[in-house]
């Protein structure tokens, strides 16, 4: 390890202010704090530190997303073998690996062209802003995937990245400026940029075969309730564990569950975000299914439980991972509260009065993004307002 | 007496805490005077290089208000006025001559004294700077009445002297300097202690309104304890404060007139040999009281002051005015291989993403790493958990970091002190200098607001 050590130092010149390469320091600095724990020492109070930096903070999200990401790729080769082989989900074989490996063709060229065409994007702006090449990419990066249909042509992941990444969040100054969570900036410029490729609510599952979600099969026929539309399909422990059609990532919510955990114990992502988000939710398919009962609607989505909301569509991925992004999100604690509860709430009333969006939670979390500063502004003046108060 | 629970904090568990013994005392070959101990005063000086001094000669006066004094700790000689650009006085070197030449004043009774009288006394004796005013932790000044005057005998920042033990034998001194205090204020003096029990010399402290507080650092500091006590209001509402060492030692010069030339420190870290108590001469160089006491002189942070609020001194340099405590810890050389892939079951972290989560905390010797690289504020709410005050402190920081005084001022910025942000900075994975923005934003507010 010593002579590698040795080899990036005496790189580091090159890099340095009157080196010929300064102008990539910042790419030095991300394979040498990659591969090392930086060198920088404090120089004013306080001298000592907790462990922990961005990094750490990063790799921790990524942990979390793994179990998703195994189950997601596995979902894509078994979903391509039930429609390849026509073998009903009672009989297939629902071993791991060869449905891993079957589905890692799929996922695989996808990770690669995001991370290509996301990471050209990141050097390109650092090395243009000269600042560092931050660690936010990883999540963004690793995050796409797992919201895109797995069918998505290569180059509409390409555009997509791009979008997400220099729209999403470069313009705004890079990570930690941005106000909209670039991976759903990403996601929602395919859904309204080509729409006849997304249809909207279709997810492929593999080329020329288009898989109905169970959100658009819940939705699809009026006077039904939705749970009967749903049965000789998918059951809800079906949906529970993942194996239907959907974005790679977001169909299992067990393993979304696994990666909440690691999330909440950690401390990485707000366990008030995602109870809040809950409690909207389940408030809102409550308030909508009396609502229904009284008007008489013929709606069935209007009378789906909180338990199969939960479960469906990009529900559970969305509260976990998305909607609990640090930057776009609240920054205060009450703050937090409001925003939680505000993608509930929007997720099923888009789902459930939006007949062209039976996917709701895209949609939610960019708009509780945008509403995010107001709850903490009425969160600032109440502290100002104390303020004012007590000193009267 | 009002009790304060407080829960946000943390007590840092570092390796090197003294023993609470006072093992030597040591006496001063030369003390350092450092003018720029004392923010926002403009020093003239009022000797020359090799003119004799005793101990309680004036050495230099603040142009701005000509009456407060700074003085000599020791009897010798000047030896060096050291100085930096536009001639700013960095540093001033008195040798010390084995005499014991005293400056002395009568001795008095704090009940025959008008106020007028004491504050001239005070300022006089070289003591007045040890008293400081919020906002902004300046000199008081002596014109001025405050509205309260707080004093601290909770000790929660690292290596922190327990004040119970230090002021052992002191009581009648400490006394003498509450009463004195009592008739500068139009207020009450605070005395805030630990909610656990106190020792007599502060719990039957009298002519002070008593005020207990329990809970992690930094709830032993000043202005986390003015904050909930009685929050300052705008620039203009003005309390002071001081040591309760420097409490003592009012008391002290009021009944014998002449300055108190010692106090009692402690030294702590893992590269002190037997962290103590040491009672030292004021001004002491860190040379003299770190002799024979470092593991090794080599890759060695030495801080006046503790390790999350003091500041970097060398060898050849004096103790800080203010300062109780002298920390030394090891300077950061290694780098380790892909850190931030490992379990981490040594890491001290308050986040919960290494393994050492799992385990007890225990004391931990810690060196100068950053432990990471500076990265843009992103909020995962841990400034918040360990700022134990009504303060947005983001928001705060932001308005700070957009020269957005009025804001600043909406937000509180006058009862906060970079010192009770340090864990903030501690704590922070993007290794945003809290502290010092903090101390940036002040000095905007107290020059433009």
């Amino acid at each position: 390890m010593g002579f590698l050590r040795k080899f990036l130092d005496s790189l580091e010149p090159h890099f340095m202010n009157d080196g010929k390469l300064k102008n990539f320091y910042p790419m030095y600095e991300m394979i040498d704090t990659f591969l090392y724990t930086p060198a920088d020492n404090t120089i004013s109070g306080p001298h000592v530190r907790d462990a922990i930096d961005l990094k750490r903070s990063m790799v921790i999200v990524v942990l979390a997303l793994l179990p998703a990401f195994f189950f997601g790729t596995y979902n894509v080769g078994l979903q391509e073998a039930l429609h390849l082989t026509g073998v009903t989900f009672q009989n297939i074989n629902l071993d791991f690996l060869p449905h891993f490996l079957t589905g890692l063709k799929t996922v695989f060229p996808i990770y690669a062209v995001v991370f290509t065409v996301g990471g050209i994007w990141e050097v390109l702006f650092a090395v243009s802003r000269g600042h560092e090449i931050n660690e936010g990419f990883l999540v963004t990066g690793f995050l796409i995937p797992l919201v895109l249909p797995p069918a998505i042509p290569l180059w509409m992941v390409a555009v997509a990245t791009t979008f997400g990444v220099v729209i999403g969040k470069e313009i705004f100054g890079g990570t930690g400026f941005n106000i909209f969570n670039p991976a759903l900036v990403a996601r929602a410029f395919l859904f309204f940029a080509y729409p006849a490729s997304m249809s909207g609510d279709k997810v492929w599952t593999v080329d020329a075969i288009s898989g109905a979600t169970p959100l658009l099969r819940a939705s699809s026929q009026e006077g039904m309730s939705a749970t009967e539309l749903l049965s000789g399909h998918f059951t809800w422990e079906q949906m529970f564990y993942g194996f239907i059609p959907g974005s790679i990532g977001e169909t299992s919510t067990v393993a979304i569950l696994i990666g909440a955990a690691i999330l909440i114990i950690t401390g990485i992502a707000s366990w008030r975000v995602m109870l809040a988000t809950t409690i909207g939710m389940a408030l809102t398919a409550f308030m909508l299914d009396s609502f229904g009962a009284a008007i008489g609607s013929t709606n069935p989505m209007l009378y789906l439980p909180p338990t199969y909301h939960f479960v469906m569509g990009g529900f559970a991925f969305g509260m976990v991972f998305m909607a609990t992004d640090p930057v776009s999100c609240s920054q205060t604690n009450r703050g937090r509260w409001l925003y939680g509860l505000l993608i509930g709430f929007m997720c099923v009333i888009i789902r459930a009065v939006n007949p062209a969006y039976p996917e709701g939670m895209m949609l939610a979390i960019l708009f509780a993004n945008a509403f995010s500063p107001l709850f903490d502004y009425f969160v600032l003046q109440g502290n100002i307002k104390r303020r004012v108060a007590r000193n009267a | 007496m009002a009790h304060f629970n407080l829960k946000k904090g943390h007590n840092l568990k570092i390796l090197g805490e003294p023993d609470k013994m006072l093992s030597s005392t040591i006496s001063a070959e030369n003390v350092y005077l450092y003018p720029m101990d004392f923010s926002g005063i403009k020093p003239k000086l009022l000797i020359k290089q090799d003119d004799l001094v005793s101990v309680g000669s004036p050495i230099f006066f603040d142009k701005l208000n000509p009456e407060v004094k700074f003085v000599s700790p020791i009897s010798g000689i000047v030896s060096e006025i050291q100085f930096g650009e536009r001639r700013v006085i960095e540093q001033i070197v008195i040798k010390g001559d084995g005499k014991l030449n005293i400056l002395k004043d009568d001795s008095s009774k704090v009940n025959e004294l008008s106020v007028d009288d004491l504050k001239s006394k005070l300022a006089e004796s070289g003591l007045w700077p040890s008293i400081r005013q919020r906002p902004f932790s300046k000199i008081a000044n002596p014109s001025q009445t405050p509205r309260d005057i707080f004093i601290s005998v909770l000790s929660t920042a690292p290596f922190a002297v327990d004040y119970a033990f230090v002021l052992d034998g002191r009581e009648k001194d400490f006394q003498t300097g509450l009463d004195v205090l009592a008739k500068l204020t139009s207020g009450s003096v605070h005395l805030n202690m630990s909610g656990a029990e106190s020792a007599p010399i502060f719990a039957e402290a009298k002519n002070v309104q008593i005020n207990t507080f329990s809970g992690p650092h930094p709830a032993g500091n000043i202005g986390v304890q003015i904050h909930h006590i009685a929050p300052i209001a705008s620039k203009e509402d003005v309390v002071w404060y001081l040591n309760a060492q420097d409490v003592a030692d009012i008391g002290e010069y009021i009944g014998t007139g002449s300055y108190p030339t010692e106090k009692i420190i402690t030294i702590g870290g893992s590269s002190i040999v037997g962290p103590t108590y040491l009672k030292i001469t004021k001004g002491t160089s860190l040379q003299d009281i770190l002799r024979d006491k470092l593991i090794s002189k080599d890759d060695l942070r030495i801080i006046s002051g503790d390790v999350l609020s003091g500041e970097t001194r060398s060898l050849g340099q004096g103790i800080r005015f203010y300062d109780e405590t002298i920390s030394a810890i090891p300077e950061s050389t290694d780098r380790e291989f892909l850190g931030w892939a490992l379990p981490g079951l040594s890491k001290y972290s308050l986040s919960r993403t290494f393994l050492s989560a799992l385990l007890p905390k225990k004391s931990t010797e810690f060196n100068t790493s950053m432990n990471g690289s500076h990265r843009a504020i992103i909020s995962f709410g841990r400034w918040e958990s360990v700022l134990p005050m009504d303060i947005l402190p983001e928001f705060l920081v932001k308005s700070i970091l957009a020269r957005d005084i009025e804001e600043m001022e909406k937000l509180g910025i006058y009862e906060c002190a970079e010192e009770d942000f340090a864990l903030c900075a501690f704590v922070c994975q993007s290794k945003t200098d809290v502290s010092g923005i903090i101390r940036a934003g002040l000095q905007l507010a107290e020059q433009e607001g």
